[in-house]
């Protein structure tokens, strides 16, 4: 077994002494993501180009060293937490936006790009990259494609998968392959492509990816209805889509949140059980105002108190951006608690999210639990905020068995996911058996296809047996 | 560490969610998580539950911060990593581990000195021809690197006041602000700095403090009440007083042709304090001159790299960032950058230089004195 020294020496000789660090400060600091699980790496090393990575990689499985490849670390599953003694690779370096091209409608960008950043640039030509996950000023599109993020934008463009045209990825043992191309369609053989999206770095590293871009709407409606009843709001998403009416948002947010998004917004919102934030989107601003009049038709028939809408571009992206940071506000309820990561980004098949929220609710009541529901309520995607004291022994296992609980209720009862957009990662890896069963052996033979040593990202998916204990929320003591 | 103990809850609420870093002028350059804002929660949760020690590598990365206050505006948690990084700066520097080695000896020189260059007293006022009155309701408070490295400007500005009948005096025993150790960490030292030119503003007569510099600025503003208790002078900067005598005709300005110029934020005084339009507003009142913005600019502008003891701990990097603002000022196609803080002056004019860039960097004393209208004519 390789030990530091000899495992810094070999990474600076390929990246240069500047891009490698094993300074306590730095290894605490990549210790963790916003999961806030930690485990400690034994180095990080900042690549800079695909030969590079091929070569940390062929070297890694041939030494048996668990890599994990970081984009930026807003993580909420854990996925670039290291296992133990593991390299992180910080794929920061690798971000430029190689090629905009409006013919082909594809952007191919480094894995390190900012989403954000890369929006800008697309922006200025009149398109976007639109998943739109809450991290976007800080999330790369690697992580993204990693992760098959997706975001409030998801109910009419779509997640990360849906916008990824190729890939080059670095697999362990140094090969370089690349899979789809520029094409918008291909039917030819199996999509690996789709495979590698969402695959939490356990298969390879992206050094490459080609994205479909997608012209900018030019005009938005928002419609924020206001319900005293939580059902009457549900009620209304599954009317709207009846309806033949596909906004580009629709997003469910609970009584508890409305009082944390009023704590900072000067002109308050009105109090009920619940309201929804729905933006119609479009080219032609007749099309989206007659949109956004049925929406709040549908809203007023539902028994909605009170509807505020907006076609202001600036009050919409003021609105907008109060519900993308929502769940960073929810800090403000957990105090020195830790989010239960487990149970925050269930999704379950549209037409029973009224009965799922209402169980999930009633649920939390009985645990005595307090719990916030947001989310993008119209693809089914239900985002729970609740939290755990982190230091008590009772409180974990009490988390841990009302996580088993929820679980099982969305899998089982309703046929839906543990994840729908932050990825499974090593917080859900005990629960993956409940939803994937025996086709779990299916992944883990894929796994074993790509990566015989197991070398890449270990712990994630549950794909390999990795001890429970080796992502915790705070670690033992470090010693310099 | 009874410091870090009072933020022990703020450290807990950060999500760990890196939008803080996103704008992080220090992140922006070096890409390490342990130099940027949500690094140094992840640190300081660490060692405020007693799982990481405080060592040197730790403790450095504290230091590794303008305190530009860019982490404090984009975190929704509304918490600022801002005051945590100083409480831990206070913390460690009070166990003895802090602040590094250039800092502390930065702080020794002005505990010598009373300013950072390990120049004499003496020197702080030889550009002062002029006689002033012993007592004033205004003094003009220099500050350190205007009176040692930029002399000229301050000449400058006292003909300005002058031309304008503005009755001011100057403290002659002015000692540095305390802004330096204030942000070291270095809490028992500032407020001795303070206490001292509280007893000489007192002892002026003054009710008003006028300041060219951004970072005396924010220390009397902010630092000051919380340093010395009541602190009950009128703080202006410079320029604010300046667009006032213009305003009112005070003094005249004349066209010299038309020029474009840029208008940089320090934070200290935009961030910091709120202080955004009056620096606009005076170089809008000069004729042909036409204020161009940056693409990030007011509570958005980049920091230019000098601030939070930087500059003394890594002076490489902080004039890193300042290129990386100075190619924001050439985007505009302005001939001057224009600032009003003598160390963000200082830093973008390294960085100009470096860059080999054709921009001028200037304090807006400079440009509202090469357009004054002299009593002679023009």
């Amino acid at each position: 077994m390789l030990g530091r020294d000899d495992i810094c020496r070999f990474l600076a000789s390929v990246v240069g002494e500047d891009d490698v660090s094993v300074n306590v400060a730095d290894l605490y600091a990549y210790s963790m993501d916003a999961s806030m699980r930690m485990s400690m790496p034994v180095a990080v090393a900042r690549p800079e180009n695909r030969e590079e990575v091929a070569e940390i990689l062929k070297w890694a499985d041939e030494n048996r060293v668990p890599i994990c490849p970081r984009g930026a670390g807003t993580s909420l599953s854990g996925q670039a937490v290291p296992v133990k003694g593991a390299v992180v690779l910080d794929m920061c370096k690798m971000d430029k936006i190689k090629e905009i091209d409006l013919e082909d409608r594809v952007a191919v960008v480094e894995p390190g790009v900012i989403y954000d950043d890369l929006n800008r640039e697309l922006g200025k030509l009149g398109y976007v990259f639109p998943p739109d996950p809450g991290s976007a000023i800080a999330c790369t599109v690697g992580g993204m494609v990693a992760n098959n993020a997706s975001g409030i934008r998801a109910l009419k463009y779509g997640a990360t998968v849906d916008h990824v045209l190729g890939l080059e990825v670095v697999l362990p043992g140094g090969e370089i392959i690349k899979v789809g191309g520029r094409v918008w369609k291909s039917s030819s053989g199996l999509n690996l492509t789709k495979l590698f999206v969402g695959s939490e770095g356990a298969l390879g590293i992206f050094t490459e990816i080609i994205l479909k871009i997608t012209p900018k709407p030019r005009h938005h409606g928002l419609t924020i209805p206001v319900f005293q009843k939580l059902e009457q709001a549900l009620e209304t998403t599954v009317e709207i889509m009846r309806r033949g009416i596909l906004p580009s948002a629709m997003e469910l947010i609970d009584d508890i949140c409305i009082m944390i998004i009023n704590n900072v917004l000067e002109e308050k919102l009105p109090m009920g059980e619940a309201l929804l934030f729905i933006e119609n989107d479009g080219y032609s601003k007749v099309t989206v105002e007659e949109e956004s009049r049925v929406v709040r038709k549908i809203c007023e028939e539902n028994g909605a108190q009170k509807i505020i809408y907006t076609t202001d571009a600036g009050r919409i992206e003021e609105l907008m951006r109060l519900r993308h940071t929502l769940a960073n506000m929810l800090s403000k309820l957990r105090g020195e608690n830790i989010p239960l990561n487990n149970v925050q980004d269930f999704a379950v098949p549209i037409g029973s999210i009224p009965e799922a929220v209402r169980e999930l609710k009633a649920v939390a009541q009985s645990h005595g639990r307090l719990m916030a529901i947001f989310g993008h309520i119209g693809d089914g995607n239900i985002h729970i905020g609740t939290a755990i004291n982190p230091w008590r022994e009772e409180d974990r296992k009490a988390g841990a068995e009302f996580a088993r609980k929820l679980a099982d209720i969305v899998v089982k009862k309703y046929g839906g996911t543990l994840s729908a957009e932050h990825g499974l990662g090593v917080t859900k890896a005990s629960l993956v058996e409940l939803e994937h069963g025996d086709t779990l052996e299916y992944m883990r033979a894929i796994k074993r296809v790509f990566d015989p040593h197991g070398i890449m990202n270990p712990g994630v998916m549950g794909l390999l047996e990795v001890p429970r204990d080796e992502f915790v929320y705070m670690p033992t003591r470090v010693v310099a | 560490m009874e410091e870090l103990e009072k933020f022990k809850t703020q450290i807990a609420m950060c999500n760990i969610c890196a939008w803080c870093r996103a704008k992080c002028p220090v992140y922006g350059i070096t890409k390490w998580e342990s130099e940027g804002p949500r690094g140094r929660m992840i640190l300081l949760r660490g060692v405020v539950y007693g799982l990481l020690e405080p060592t040197p590598d730790v403790v450095e990365k504290i230091y590794e911060c303008t305190s530009c206050a860019m982490c404090n505006i984009n975190c929704d948690a509304e918490i600022s990593p801002l005051d945590v990084m100083l409480g831990a700066r206070r913390a460690f520097s009070k166990a003895g581990v802090a602040p590094p080695s250039p800092n502390k000896k930065m702080d020794s020189r002005i505990v010598r000195d009373k300013n950072p260059y390990g120049a004499s007293q003496k020197e702080r006022f030889q550009w002062l021809n002029d006689p002033l009155p012993e007592r004033s309701d205004n003094v003009l408070f220099v500050g350190c690197v205007n009176a040692f490295r930029h002399p000229e400007t301050m000449k400058r500005a006292v003909s300005i006041l002058r031309a304008a009948g503005y009755e001011f005096t100057v403290l002659k025993d002015e000692v540095c602000c305390g802004m330096h150790p204030y942000w070291d960490g270095q809490t028992e030292l500032a407020k001795q700095l303070a206490e001292r030119n509280a007893a000489l503003f007192d002892k002026a007569g003054a009710s008003t403090i006028v300041t060219p510099c951004a970072g005396c600025y924010s220390t009397f503003l902010r630092s000051y009440p919380e340093l010395v208790g009541n602190f009950g002078f009128k703080i202006r900067h410079l320029s604010e007083v300046i667009r006032d005598i213009a305003k009112e005709g005070g003094i005249e300005l004349r066209r010299e042709g038309t020029v474009k110029v840029t208008y940089h934020d320090p934070c200290h005084l935009g961030r910091h304090c709120n202080f955004y339009d009056p620096p606009r507003e005076l170089i809008k009142l000069i004729p042909g001159v036409e204020l161009a913005e940056m693409e990030k600019s007011r509570a958005e502008a980049n920091c230019c790299g000098g601030g939070g003891g930087l500059f003394t701990l890594k002076p490489e990097l902080s004039v890193r960032i300042a290129e990386k603002r100075v190619r924001e000022a050439e985007a505009t196609g302005a001939k001057y950058l224009v600032t009003v803080c003598p160390l963000c002056r200082t830093n973008l004019d390294l960085a100009s230089k470096r860059l080999e860039s054709q921009l001028r960097v200037c304090d807006v004393v400079d440009l509202v004195a090469s357009r004054l209208k002299t009593a002679g004519g023009e």
